[in-house]
């Protein structure tokens, strides 16, 4: 700007000091202009000498214009057997720091992380190395680039042995520059050092951003192995997989804890179990039945374990001489879960250890079966006072659970023949001592997980057993005309899918194990 | 008192206030040593006594009343044994340790086989409830010991038995030992002793658990052996206090040199063994007991068995032929 003749926007020779004072402000204006648009600057360099041109930029939006014929590499699939290899991943853009004449930036797919490195070479131009490090984190990005082998592990990623050179970097789905989350932050342990780190309802409301953590990505990772482990072992069993209808007429369990919802010009309610439609199933032939499925519970209970909704799996089983047949069965099957995700979930426990440091569970093979009775010896000689025909509160639940734990050295145990008076009207009783019924709960880590029994087949032993418990006979009469016709022997119950994710990695909180949870006091998103 | 000492010391020397010593210290005399107790020596009992003239009668009479005193503990003792149903097998043993124990040197004749009549009895502190024990093992070393004490224990007492394996080595347990113990339907309820016999990795050999809350676990095969020996037979090392320390001995040799040593180590146990035996047919009495089992078990699992001297091949065949080490037996086929 400042010529050779140097003259003032008059026409006017400036004096020397003027002149230093318009040259200065001319490098502070230049300098502004490269800040505060550095596209435009670019624009005009990209024109004149940028090198990586159209091999990086924002793709158009995708209305599927044209089917690419590429294969894409999954991060998981990079490792140094393909050292040396031009490869495609696409992934989101997890961190990125640039340092002048380079960029580091890993790529994230799922609980995959690879390090991805632009330096300026012949292929890659600074105007591109500017470019990535404006992409937005979370953003979707496709890069091209080689694999290389590294001298030193990348402890941060996944992909430890191996990082890619970047030769084209595009955006494909940009994320908002500002996030309610940072994944980073929601990724940190609780309560260590001074860095941030997300609250519950933070998490909840952003569900979708907190899913993405390594660690929910392997929570529920490990739930659908739960709920496979429990299809697998039923259906090898002979079980029969039934869907049952959410929507009641009457409530199954008593009147209390259901949902009313209009139903066009009556009333109807939501399922609170598929106990009675299980049972139906049963007497219907089908000898063997489970089911996989929402419950519904109208429980104001603001709790750690206690959700609105959530997903029940429940079995029912016909069996031959005595209910300890049926006993056995879901003993073996929770060895079976427990193994197979021992075996099979392996990386995806200890990230979440990572996140939220747990004892491993622990378990017995065969599955551990006290008698209530003996349950109760123990927290009374523990200095527990309580009836022998009272029901196990909360904390000395839990404190069974230590106790159990200590001398058996199990985080899952079978209660057996709890007393009667504390079971539903359906519980069968026990044959010699009235006191004592046929019913069991399952524990891990001294929580209750599961609750069932020996059913009552007999109507007219039914309708006494709803007399004793003061039940409406009306109400239930479609139930109790159900066993009519015939009905074998036959026991079940019920566990919570949720709950027993949460136990089995020892979490504090249901809603971490629930995708979106519902509770008293969320119905969103 | 310090304070103001201190202060005067200190402070500027013209006083600008006097402080009154806030607590007067008395000079106590600290004794030099944690306890005071009236000599033992110096009790009143006999020294006072001036009726007896003579060193010796005043000896009688502190010998008698010894005796007096004695013998008010027995009847108390008792007494609480009564309250507590405590087993009688060993009040005789007790009662006549105490007496000839004040005249003569106990009798180093052996007692052992009069006290196993008494087996059928209950376990002494088996007072209507289940004993119910937790054993966790290896199974890349199974205690042999073990298996043939648990086997004693459900020929003498209605025991419900079950093994289980833990999950620190699912996967990794052969069927054989899986189905180790079992019971032949004796309900859990109904039995006077409950074995969870439990594969687990342990770190410190086999370990016995029976109340958590109130006992460490009991670590260590031969230790645990002593433990199922005292259920089978609540006095089995009280009868006669020289052959228990002989047993001991044995039982010792059998974990810490056999069990725990070096090739060296166990040698040198092996040959010891032979010279102890030296034409007995069992290491100690008429039959096996704990110190044949335990020392069979240690020499079986540190494969000492095999080319052993001679009297101790000897007492390996005739373990081999009885009864008690049938099971334990098959275990290493």
């Amino acid at each position: 700007m400042s010529g050779e003749e140097a003259i003032g926007p008059d026409g006017v020779p400036l004096s020397k000091k003027a002149l230093k004072k318009q040259q200065k402000e001319a490098e502070k204006a230049a300098k502004k202009a490269l800040h505060k648009k550095p596209n435009e600057g670019e624009k005009e360099e990209q024109e004149q000498e940028d090198l990586s041109k159209g091999h990086y930029g924002v793709l158009p939006l995708n209305q599927s214009q044209e089917r690419i014929q590429r294969r894409l590499y999954k991060v998981s699939e990079l490792v140094p057997g393909i050292a040396g290899q031009k490869v495609w991943v696409r992934g989101r853009l997890h961190t990125c720091r640039s340092k002048g004449k380079q960029c580091f930036f890993v790529i994230r797919q799922q609980k995959w992380t690879i390090q991805v490195m632009a330096a300026q070479s012949e292929v890659v131009s600074k105007q591109m190395i500017k470019f990535i490090s404006g992409i937005t984190a979370e953003s979707i990005i496709d890069v091209e680039g080689v694999v290389q082998t590294v001298s030193q592990k990348i402890q941060s990623c996944t992909q430890q042995d191996v990082e890619l050179h970047a030769h084209q970097v595009w955006v494909v789905s940009a994320a908002e520059p500002r996030l309610p989350l940072l994944i980073e932050d929601a990724s940190r342990p609780e309560g260590e050092g001074e860095l941030a780190t997300v609250n519950q309802d933070t998490r909840l409301d952003n569900r979708v951003l907190d899913l993405r953590t390594l660690t929910s990505q392997s929570i529920f990772r490990l739930e659908a192995g739960v709920c496979r482990l429990f299809r697998d072992y039923l259906t090898s069993k002979g079980f029969v997989e039934i869907h049952t209808p959410k929507i009641i007429s009457a409530a199954s369990e008593g009147g209390a804890n259901v949902f009313e919802v209009t139903y066009f010009k009556s009333k109807a309610y939501m399922a609170q179990s598929p106990q009675l439609y299980k049972q139906m199933a049963v007497c219907a032939e089908f000898d063997k039945v489970f089911t996989v499925g929402s419950v519904f519970r109208a429980e104001d209970s603001n709790t750690h374990r206690h959700l609105t909704e959530f997903i029940g799996l429940d079995l029912e089983m016909a069996f031959n001489y005595h209910y300890h047949e049926v006993l056995e069965v879901i003993g073996d099957m929770f060895v079976n879960i427990f193994k197979g995700l021992q075996e099979q979930y392996a990386e995806e426990i200890s990230l979440v250890n990572k996140q939220f440091p747990a004892e491993p569970f622990k378990f017995l093979e065969p599955s551990l079966i006290l008698n209530y009775k003996d349950g109760v010896e123990m927290l009374k000689q523990a200095g527990i006072e309580m009836g022998d025909e009272e029901d196990l509160s909360t904390p000395n639940e839990k404190l069974l659970g230590r106790l159990v734990k200590a001398k058996y050295d199990t985080d899952f145990f079978i209660l057996d023949k709890f007393p009667l008076a504390v079971r539903p009207f359906y519980t069968m009783p026990d044959p010699q001592n009235p006191k004592w019924s046929n019913s069991y709960d399952m524990f891990m880590r001294g929580e209750e997980i599961l609750s069932g029994a020996q059913r009552v087949h007999d109507p007219e032993f039914l309708i006494k057993r709803a007399q004793v418990h003061k039940i409406d006979l009306d109400k239930i009469k479609g139930y109790i005309d159900s066993f009519r016709y015939g009905a074998p022997p036959h026991a079940g119950g019920g566990i919570g899918l949720e709950r027993v994710t949460m136990l089995y990695l020892g979490l504090d909180n249901i809603r971490k194990t629930s995708l979106f949870p519902r509770d008293p006091k969320r119905l969103t998103p | 008192m310090a304070a103001s000492t201190t202060s005067l010391q200190n402070g500027p020397h013209g006083e600008m206030y006097t402080i009154k010593p806030f607590q007067i210290v008395e000079v106590i005399d600290m004794p030099n040593v944690m306890y005071n107790m009236k000599s033992y020596y110096s009790s009143t009992d006999y020294k006072e006594d001036s009726t007896a003239n003579t060193p010796i009668a005043n000896l009688e009479k502190r010998h008698d009343d010894v005796l007096k005193r004695l013998e008010q503990l027995q009847s108390s003792v008792s007494k609480l044994g009564e309250k507590y149903q405590v087993s009688k097998a060993t009040e005789p043993a007790i009662q006549a340790k105490v007496l000839e124990g004040t005249r003569k040197p106990p009798p180093v004749t052996s007692q052992l086989t009069g006290s196993r009549g008494t087996s059928g009895s209950k376990p002494m502190f088996i007072s209507g409830n289940v004993v119910d024990l937790v054993i966790n093992v290896d199974p890349s070393k199974i205690p042999l010991s073990l298996i043939i004490m648990c086997e004693r224990l459900s020929e003498q007492f209605t025991v419900h038995k079950s093994t289980y394996s833990h999950s620190s080595v699912s996967g990794t347990v052969p069927d054989r030992l899986q189905n180790l113990l079992t019971s032949n339907g004796i309900k859990r309820g109904d039995s006077q002793v409950v074995i969870n016999f439990v594969w687990k990795k342990v770190a410190y050999g086999p370990e016995l658990i029976v109340d958590p809350t109130r006992q460490t676990p009991i670590q260590g095969e031969v230790n645990v052996a002593r433990y199922l020996a005292r259920l089978l037979n609540p006095s089995w090392d009280q009868d006669d206090i020289v052959r228990a320390t002989q047993q001991d001995e044995l039982l010792d040799l059998a974990q810490l040199q056999i069990l725990e040593g070096n090739t060296k180590e166990r040698a040198a146990a092996v040959k010891s063994l032979n010279s102890l035996l030296g034409k007995k047919t069992w290491l100690d009495g008429e039959s096996p007991n704990i110190a044949d089992i335990c020392c069979w078990s240690a020499v079986q699992q540190s494969g000492q068995a095999s080319g052993p001297p001679a009297n101790v091949k000897k007492w390996l065949t005739s373990c081999s032929q009885h009864k008690f080490f049938e099971t334990a037996l098959s275990m290493l086929s």
